[in-house]
């Protein structure tokens, strides 16, 4: 899965990287609310102070994915190209899988984690992006600026704090 | 850790590649063809026959043809097959940009920003039926005498396009050309034809009426008979300074309209005060996108006062980091050149300046680029300790190659700038606003950049440049388009 997340030397590899990054999320988390669906299965369930639960968590990448993909046809012109650096790829991967499954509460903690570091190493990917769309596209900050936020949000709440 | 950045090609091969003519796809039998060659892997990918001024007038022909009807289709109905034309564009948007980095080189963002800008083209040309509206005045030649101006199209009109940009340039003219009402003849360059072929596949596919736009493949034969054609009204070229010139000249003794965009050396200037924290990603890439091959590119370097070394240091650092490759490959930020023949000219100008004595900080020749041993890269390179009278300074390069040459304060850098016999674009980095406006007031130059450095204007607005960089009058792009493409009829009417 790691090798769908591309070195960012450039606007199309900044922009796949993200895409990347919310249809993984977005299935992740689509996994974790299959899971949560089943009472006591794992013990996961849905804390207080998560948004809209976990496939709202899902809902909201799949919108930003497609979100990201007109960003990337309709932002893209050459007056805005240029390299891209400072961004490691390795710095922003998700957890690649939930861990696995198993009876009581620690497992859906786990879980939550997982999702909740995801989250958060999306969020610095956003707030890095964004700095680095300061100089290149105006529009994009503001874009980046947002799933940072709501990423942000998002892993508060799956920790439940 | 293995990175799937390698995009698809569209296809390994295009075959031998036809015109359109008439609505549709034709055969050309000429008997001399050319290899389109892929300049990363030097792998043949089709075959262009080069048409003859047989296949040439049967174009004309077909939008001599057209021409009757189509002008007096409404502005309203002429533009509906461009907004079926934008749908497939937008829809095919990925694989037209994978072909153009076949067929060219530039890497993939380059690819897509060019495509967007060809879609941008489009969408402006929609607005034709607003664009074309003309100007009246009650009581304009007298009491009871109204005064009206209108736009009409001129009939038959033909764009001749450059290598550079296979996509988009002949985007520049034929769809706004054809929603004032003309028809038209496209002739791609004979290196690049694929990109135009595939889209020429959407255009038919859009329905426009037959013969309202047709595609010829050729070289310059093909080029010289739109010219002498005397159904030809209007002629658009891009290209090179000697060429514009020659072709501005023949075309007008042929009593056509004509626009001839010619070369460039675009002069960049660096103040003191930039902001190179922010900026110098954005110079690197005005010198090395589209591997130098544009004609808003920079090509001189011009760090003003105390800072020059550091301003030279960082940029040589940024450029030296770019990463070489086939543009298919999405982390690759530099393509190689578009063709052999423009490689090789390009090499000889490096060779060149090492002759006359630059400094070479930066020499891209034989880079190392993993899989592609064959392609036509050059790495970027740069050369210092430069003087205005040597052939680097003073001549178009149209390959990523930059000169630094300093000067001491603003003023220095404007007389730079203003010194060749070009005029397309020039650039200032500065947080000035004093120095900027000074800059953009006295520079000769089409375009000017402020803080960044390729100032491509958007469709909506006129794109060519002064001096030996423009033969003609209107620009090419936004209202220069519509002027350029319609006449002006002045009617006064009395009634009763």
């Amino acid at each position: 899965m790691s090798a769908d997340f591309p070195a960012i030397t450039s606007f199309g590899t900044l922009l796949k990287y993200a895409q990347a990054l919310e249809e993984h999320l977005a299935a992740i988390a689509g996994r974790a609310a299959e899971r949560a669906g089943g009472a006591g299965r794992g013990g996961l369930e849905i804390r207080a102070g998560t948004p809209a639960g976990l496939a709202a968590c899902a809902k909201m990448h799949a919108r930003r994915a497609q979100q990201l993909e007109r960003l990337r046809r309709e932002r893209l012109n050459e007056v805005v190209l240029q390299p891209v650096a400072g961004m490691d790829r390795t710095t922003y991967l998700p957890e690649m899988e939930l861990p696995v499954a198993g009876e009581g509460a620690s497992a859906g903690d786990e879980t939550l984690a997982a999702l909740a570091a995801s989250e958060e190493r999306a969020s610095r990917f956003y707030r890095d992006a964004a700095a680095c769309a300061t100089h290149v596209l105006g529009g994009l900050e503001r874009s980046f600026g947002r799933m940072a936020a709501e990423s942000a949000e998002m892993a508060v709440a799956l920790r439940g704090r | 850790m293995a990175v799937a950045s390698h995009l698809p090609e569209a296809a390994p091969h295009y075959g031998r590649l036809r015109n359109f003519v008439a609505g549709g796809f034709v055969a050309c039998d000429s008997a001399r063809v050319l290899a389109v060659v892929n300049p990363a892997t030097r792998a043949a990918i089709a075959q262009v026959p080069l048409s003859a001024a047989v296949q040439v007038d049967q174009a004309v022909s077909a939008a001599q043809q057209a021409f009757e009807e189509w002008r007096e289709t409404p502005p309203n109905l002429r533009v509906q097959p461009l907004f079926r034309l934008k749908t497939l564009l937008e829809e095919n948007y990925e694989s037209i940009a994978r072909v153009l980095v076949q067929e060219h080189g530039k890497v993939i963002d380059e690819a897509r920003g060019s495509v967007r800008r060809t879609i941008d083209n489009l969408e402006f040309a929609c607005g034709a039926p607003t664009l074309l509206m003309g100007e009246t005045l009650e009581d304009g030649g007298a009491t009871g005498i109204d005064e009206e101006a209108i736009r009409q199209p001129l009939g038959v009109c033909a764009a001749i396009a450059p290598f550079n940009f296979p996509a988009m340039v002949p985007f520049w003219f034929w769809p706004l050309a054809v929603a004032c009402g003309n028809t038209f003849v496209v002739k791609p360059s004979e290196q690049v034809p694929i990109t135009q072929a595939k889209i020429f596949e959407l255009v038919e596919e859009a329905g426009f009426p037959d013969g309202v736009v047709n595609l010829v493949n050729g070289d310059r034969e093909a080029a010289d008979a739109l010219i002498a054609d005397p159904r030809v009204r209007a002629i658009s070229f891009v290209g090179s300074t000697p060429v514009a010139r020659q072709i501005y000249a023949s075309a007008a003794a042929h009593g056509k309209r004509v626009q001839c965009q010619g070369g460039a050396k675009n002069f960049i200037t660096v103040m003191p005060d930039a902001d190179l924290d922010a900026h110098v990603p954005n110079m690197v890439s005005s010198f090395f996108g589209n591997s130098g091959q544009r004609c808003l590119a920079g090509a001189v370097l011009v760090p003003v006062g105390a800072r020059a070394d550091e301003v030279g240091e960082r940029f040589v650092a940024a450029a030296g980091k770019l990463r070489l490759g086939y543009g298919l490959d999405e982390t690759v930020q530099m393509g190689p050149l578009a063709g052999e023949r423009h490689y090789r000219r390009v090499l000889d100008f490096i060779e060149q300046g090492v002759a006359e004595g630059a400094r070479l900080l930066l020499d891209g020749r034989n880079p190392k680029v993993a899989g592609y041993p064959e392609g036509c890269f050059i790495g970027p390179t740069v050369f210092d300790r430069v003087t205005p009278d040597m052939a680097i300074v003073r001549e178009e390069i149209f390959g990523p190659v930059v000169t630094i040459l300093r000067a001491k304060d603003l003023d220095e850098a404007i007389a730079l700038a203003n010194s060749g016999r070009f005029g397309n674009a020039s650039s200032i980095y500065t947080t000035s606003g004093k120095a900027a406006r000074a800059y953009k007031y006295r520079v000769r130059g089409g375009n000017i950049g402020v803080n960044l450095g390729v100032a491509a204007p958007m469709a909506y607005f006129p794109f060519g440049g002064q001096g030996d960089s423009f033969f003609g009058d209107l620009h090419g792009q936004g209202r220069d388009g519509v002027g350029f493409f319609t006449d002006r009829k002045v009617v006064i009417s009395r009634w009763g």
